[in-house]
């Protein structure tokens, strides 16, 4: 009973939509397609930038800075050939001629004497 | 450069596939065929929902804009389509209230259906319009949308037995009122 009935259904004519609807179906599909074609543009702006900073970030990563070596103490070795005894003697600075002394930098383990 | 070539490679291949995937089809492409498919059976639908044609016409327009505005589209396109154009379709419904269109031609236009039929197809619409809601919005969808009980209950988010008991009772109320009448 109910086949016959869903056939008679079937038969009914449909309205069918307005050209007026498939015009403006038109203009909104028309709209968002220019608006989507922009928007790859901006995906690989994106997509450069992280590029870039993925790259860089693996060449930091891949080429570690030169760390510089540790500082080294410089010792200098003081030696005056002459007798300093008369140096401590309470006279006057001028009267005699400065003292000779040798300065040499020594190495910063240096052998032991 | 960086040591690893192949890494790099990689990289640069991830980004152009998912580039092209992206490109493959577009939402408002994706939309722009579906409504080209499906028109007639949305339009249906919705003069269905909204009781007026201008009021049917509006809300899958405005449906469709709705859903150009979304970034991704589900897989499964149909139901989701149809539920957004049912959401317009009653938000028009309950804002301009009922007019009483039908989404069925009154005359032949042809002059080749004999008038005793237009008679009674002239009943049988005036008949369906008076089901209940749900029972017609089942007949609706199953007859002229060929929609499946199970799609029906997903779009409606009900049971699939209700549906099926919708449109069993829808057209059983049908019958029996046309028999009536026949009488």
């Amino acid at each position: 009973m109910n086949d016959e009935l869903e056939q008679r259904l079937r038969a009914l004519r449909l309205t069918r939509p307005s050209a007026e609807l498939d015009r403006r179906m038109d203009d909104i599909f028309r709209q968002a397609s220019v608006s989507d074609a922009s928007m790859p543009r901006h995906w690989w702006w994106l997509a450069a930038l992280a590029a870039g900073a993925v790259a860089a970030s693996l060449v930091l990563i891949m080429n570690p800075t030169v760390v510089p070596a540790p500082p080294e103490p410089v010792v200098y070795h003081i030696e005056a050939p002459d007798v300093m005894r008369e140096w401590l003697a309470p006279t006057s600075i001028e009267s005699r001629p400065p003292p000779v002394v040798i300065v040499s930098v020594l190495p910063s383990n240096p052998a032991p004497l | 450069m960086h040591k690893n070539p192949a890494f790099v490679r990689g990289w640069t291949d991830a980004l152009v596939q998912s580039h092209s995937d992206g490109m493959s089809a577009t939402v408002p492409e994706t939309l722009r065929s579906f409504y080209v498919e499906n028109r007639q059976q949305l339009y249906t639908y919705a003069v269905a929902l909204t009781d007026q044609r201008e009021a049917a016409e509006d809300a899958m327009h405005q449906a469709f804009q709705r859903l150009l505005h979304r970034g991704s589209l589900p897989e499964d396109l149909r139901p989701y389509v149809f539920r957004c154009v049912r959401n317009a379709a009653l938000d028009f419904r309950r804002r301009a209230g009922v007019r009483g269109d039908s989404p069925f031609e009154e005359t032949d236009g042809t002059g080749a259906v004999p008038p005793t039929d237009l008679i009674e197809s002239r009943e049988l619409v005036a008949r369906l319009r008076e089901l209940p809601s749900d029972e017609r919005e089942t007949i609706m969808l199953k007859i002229y949308d060929q929609f499946t009980f199970r799609e029906i209950a997903a779009l409606r988010g009900v049971p699939l037995p209700t549906v099926a008991s919708w449109y069993r009772r829808g057209l059983e109320r049908l019958r029996e009122t046309l028999n009536r009448e026949n009488r």
